[in-house]
């Protein structure tokens, strides 16, 4: 994506480079660019709407997990197929994705495991089994690097996120996953919602609640592993939780969450992708995830109830009152006005 | 400056308020514990009994109020005050013997600093170990001391941290829901050690939720819903038509007292 | 005199295997305690945040001189922490959204400036962001065996291996000094407040102290090993059972056996088996997920009972 910018914006000016990226931004940076770009938003959005679900189960990290697990599946097919890759033939992208979605699948299933038979805190079998299947990731990696000699190029790409060397082949494939996860995500919200807030009135109800949990995994899977190459398996997992996490600081409704982390997501997706576009050696993976938390930090401090502008102006407001009832102690409710008062609670200086 | 000269008071609250954010859950609370008695803190979910003990701990900011054991703040009479939290906020799961959670209690002042395997060279550690162990005795857990923690049943791992509050030897105890979901035989247990302290002259206040058993076991009871309700001996107070229209309906378990 | 073979083994291999050995064990021992305290994701989330202070310490010096970016990192590793907890408490969102809003943000800042400011060049290269640089660790030996054997020449060992070393004795003498408080504290703060036992003051030197282990190990071992060894070992420790003392020194032994044997099954034993060496950071990572995965499938389920 960056074909564009193989000049050297340092020597740019910052009108010029405004120019440039409204060229971008406008569709025309070539149409590589634009599918690239495309791709990327359709991500952003598909993936800020299905990380809704996953914050609402609290289950962020499980897709970081996933991520760095799929190296190791990446590393395997790498193995697998290192004569293939050494002859110098075109990367077969699809094969290291089936390898990444097979491992991540495990590390996933892993965890599960881990927690089921031993009473590990999640947190902690989350920690280990992503940690120790990354290692597991990097020694493949090395011995297919030892036995093929295998060239590297294009894996640090998936670690890092690498845009930049996407085919217009792998971003059409990135845009067509993304868009079938969005599809998915929109025709499944309300089964999906249910079994996210009550998994128990779901199954009573009568909701397939384990076929629910499996569909969240698949479309989480298929989101980290559409958006390996162009974000990175390191960060890939920010593209679920910063969306929907800042959305959660404006509002509390599942539809409200879905839309605005949607958008949240598409914009930061677009916002990031088109300024990597016009500076060189700088990444759209690591822009995109930029531009989400500057959202995130702009949303933790203003927003309207539970920002913490608001937040203090509320608790300053009623330690105020509470100071000033201090030294008039009230006569117990009961036996004094029957009833009514009990419930009121505070509300009685206003 | 309400609670000075009330030295023979083990805790005073005055004006007390305490807000989670700014929601408040205890509003401008006026209270006084009465030496040598054992008082319930009852009210129904949410209505800030928890909220109470562990302001009065300084566990959680206030928003305004002041607090005062035996006439002095917290920190000047520390030792003299123990504390049985909520069963829930704990791990379970910690690699810890119920020898080792009452020895905790008994630990003092310097000792906090010394190893356990030093612990001969420390004059005060032969005080503390007798105390855990009476206060195991006590409790009736001592075959159960190298026990973990997590593989007590409820009931002992209660009885276990009512030890460790014996073991500190504090003068008032305050209790976090002490009854909640023990067996029959540890609630005889708890009650009869209760019930030996306050036959010492100490103090006992506790959260409890099950109003039925409030006369039988408790002297004094404190009704909170956010502000307090009513105070006094507990035969006055659950007489009172305000407090049973308080709960009733609230929970299945306060409904039966009407 | 000293026979080649092990002059060659201790001029490439010592430094390095005592560096992951005692990083290893130190990391063992201090993630016991971010194990019980359930913060093990915020240990990964630390050590992934250390990059930006790295770039940072060497963009602000314009150097790769260690002080600097050791600082630098400390700092990074210290407010990811510090943001996580802000996060979760005045935000009211979900530790675990928090840890993953933090550090996969510092990340991204941490990958922007190696890849925009040129750091790439000079050798700050992701890829000893991830498996570290182990074998840079040269070391020149003495030539007789009473000169390698004198005190002095421990002094000469390279100063990642001596700010390990330092930090191998100072952690278990803190835990030492601090384990009553530390433990009452790590069961049950609520409680050890009220005795006036100062839980956070303990726990966050305890803390300060980890943050300074992992910033040492990042630039030997890489982030991957850093994270493996403070939960692994502990993880699989877990499952033991028992006491807490026996718990925190299994967790150090896992850690510290993972280093040894990964350094030399990855240096030593793969170059006869596949004829050449794979990464050491990685095959150490792995070996103590294996031991976690060992200890679990050996682990009666407590539901059998």
């Amino acid at each position: 994506m960056i074909d564009t910018a193989t000049g050297s914006a340092a020597a740019l000016s910052p009108v010029e480079l405004a120019e440039k990226w409204f060229e971008v931004v406008s569709l025309g940076g070539g149409h590589n660019t634009n599918v690239v770009l495309a791709g990327v938003t359709l991500l952003g959005l598909a993936a800020g709407m299905v990380g809704v679900f996953s914050m609402l189960k609290k289950q962020s990290l499980v897709a970081d997990a996933f991520a760095h697990a799929s190296l190791a599946g990446v590393g395997a097919a790498f193995l697998l197929h290192g004569a293939f890759f050494a002859g110098g033939g075109r990367r077969n992208m699809a094969v290291l994705l089936l390898g990444a979605a097979l491992s991540g699948s495990l590390a996933v299933a892993a965890i599960s495991w881990l927690g089921r038979r031993t009473r590990l805190p999640a947190d902690t079998a989350t920690a280990a089994v992503s940690s120790a299947s990354f290692g597991l990731g990097i020694v493949l990696l090395s011995l297919a690097r030892r036995i093929s000699g295998a060239d590297q190029a294009g894996l640090d790409g998936l670690i890092f996120g690498s845009a930049a060397s996407m085919t217009r082949g792998d971003a059409q494939l990135m845009a067509a996953v993304a868009g079938i996860v969005l599809i998915a995500v929109l025709g499944a919200s309300a089964p999906l919602t249910a079994a996210a807030f009550n998994e128990r009135f779901a199954r009573v109800r009568g909701l397939p609640v384990g076929f629910i949990e499996a569909l969240l995994a698949a479309l989480v899977a298929a989101i980290t592993i559409a958006g390996l190459q162009a974000v990175g398996m390191l960060l890939v997992v920010a593209m679920l939780v910063i969306p929907p996490a800042t959305a959660r600081l404006w509002t509390r409704r599942v539809p409200g969450l879905l839309t605005l982390s949607g958008l949240l997501g598409a914009s930061a997706a677009f916002l990031g992708a088109s300024v990597s576009a016009i500076l060189p050696n700088a990444p759209a993976g690591a822009l995109i995830i930029l531009v989400s938390a500057a959202s995130f930090a702009i949303s933790l401090i203003a927003a309207p109830h539970r920002g913490l502008v608001a937040g203090l102006i509320r608790q300053r407001a009623v330690r105020h009152r509470a100071r000033a009832e201090a030294h008039r102690p009230p006569r117990p409710i009961a036996g004094t006005a029957p009833g009514t008062r009990a419930g009121t609670g505070g509300g009685t200086s206003t | 400056m309400i609670l000075r000269e009330q030295s023979g008071v083990p805790l005073s609250i005055a004006g007390l308020s305490v807000a989670y954010r700014a929601e408040p859950v205890l509003w401008n609370v006026h209270w006084s514990a009465r030496a040598g008695s054992m008082t319930a803190i009852v009210g129904p979910n949410g209505a800030g009994k928890t909220t109470m003990l562990s302001a009065a701990l300084e566990l959680v900011p206030r928003l305004a109020g002041e607090i005062r054991f035996w006439g002095q703040p917290l920190s000047a009479v520390r030792e003299r005050v123990a504390f049985v939290p909520q069963r829930e906020s704990i791990d379970w799961d910690f690699p810890v013997t119920a020898k080792d959670v009452v020895r905790m209690g008994a630990t003092r002042g310097a000792s906090w600093w010394i190893p356990s395997w030093a612990r001969r060279l420390s004059p005060a550690a032969k005080d503390e170990i007798h105390r855990a162990d009476s206060a195991l005795a006590q409790v009736h857990m001592t075959d159960f001391q190298d026990r973990p923690i997590g593989e007590l049943s409820g009931g002992q791992q209660q009885r276990v941290f009512l030890a460790r509050a014996l073991a500190q030897d504090g003068d008032l105890i305050l209790l976090d829901e002490p009854f909640a979901g023990v067996d029959a035989g540890t609630e005889d247990v708890l009650t009869e050690a209760l019930r030996a302290l306050t036959a010492q002259g100490k103090t006992v206040v506790a959260v409890h939720h099950d109003l039925d058993t409030v006369a039988e076991r408790f002297d004094d009871v404190l009704v909170l819903n956010r502000e307090v309700v009513a105070q006094g001996a507990a035969s006055d107070v659950l007489a009172n038509p305000s407090v049973k229209r308080l709960f009733r309906g609230s929970e299945p378990e306060f409904a039966t007292l009407s | 005199m000293i026979p080649d073979a092990l002059r060659t083994f201790l001029t490439l291999d010592f430094a390095p295997l005592l560096a992951v050995t005692l990083a290893a064990g130190t990391l063992g021992l201090l993630g016991s305690f971010l194990v019980l305290e359930r913060r093990a994701m915020i240990g990964d989330a630390m050590a992934h945040s250390v990059l930006p202070g790295l770039v940072a310490g060497f963009l602000i010096t314009g150097s790769r001189a260690p002080f600097p970016m050791f600082v630098g990192a400390l700092a990074a590793a210290g407010l990811a922490s510090a943001a996580i907890s802000f996060i979760t408490r005045y935000g009211r969102i979900d530790p675990s959204t928090a840890i993953g809003v933090v550090f996969t943000s510092l990340f991204a800042l941490g990958i922007l400036g190696v890849e925009a400011s040129g750091a790439r060049n000079v050798d700050l290269d992701l890829d000893c962001v991830l498996s570290g640089q182990l074998e840079l660790l040269y070391w020149r030996p003495p030539s007789t065996y009473a000169e390698l054997l004198s005190p002095a020449t421990v002094l000469t060992l390279p100063r990642e291996v001596l700010i390990l070393g330092a930090l191998a004795v100072l952690t278990p003498l803190l835990l030492a000094l601090v384990w009553k408080p530390l433990t009452a504290a790590t069961f049950d703060r609520t409680y050890a407040t009220t005795r006036g036992l100062r839980p956070t003051l303990v726990r966050s030197a305890v803390f300060a102290l980890t943050t300074v282990t992992i910033v040492a190990s990042f630039e030997a071992l890489g982030s991957i090993l850093v994270v493996a060894l403070l939960t692994c070992p502990a993880a699989a420790a877990r499952l033991r059972g028992g006491r807490l003392a026996g718990f925190v020194c299994m967790s150090a032994l896992f850690g510290a056996a993972s280093g040894v044997f990964g350094y030399l099954g990855a240096t030593q034993l793969a170059p006869t088996v596949i004829g050449g060496s794979i990464d050491a950071s990685g095959t150490v990572a792995s070996l103590s997920g294996l031991i976690l995965a060992v200890m679990a499938l050996r682990h009666r389920s407590r539901s059998a009972e």
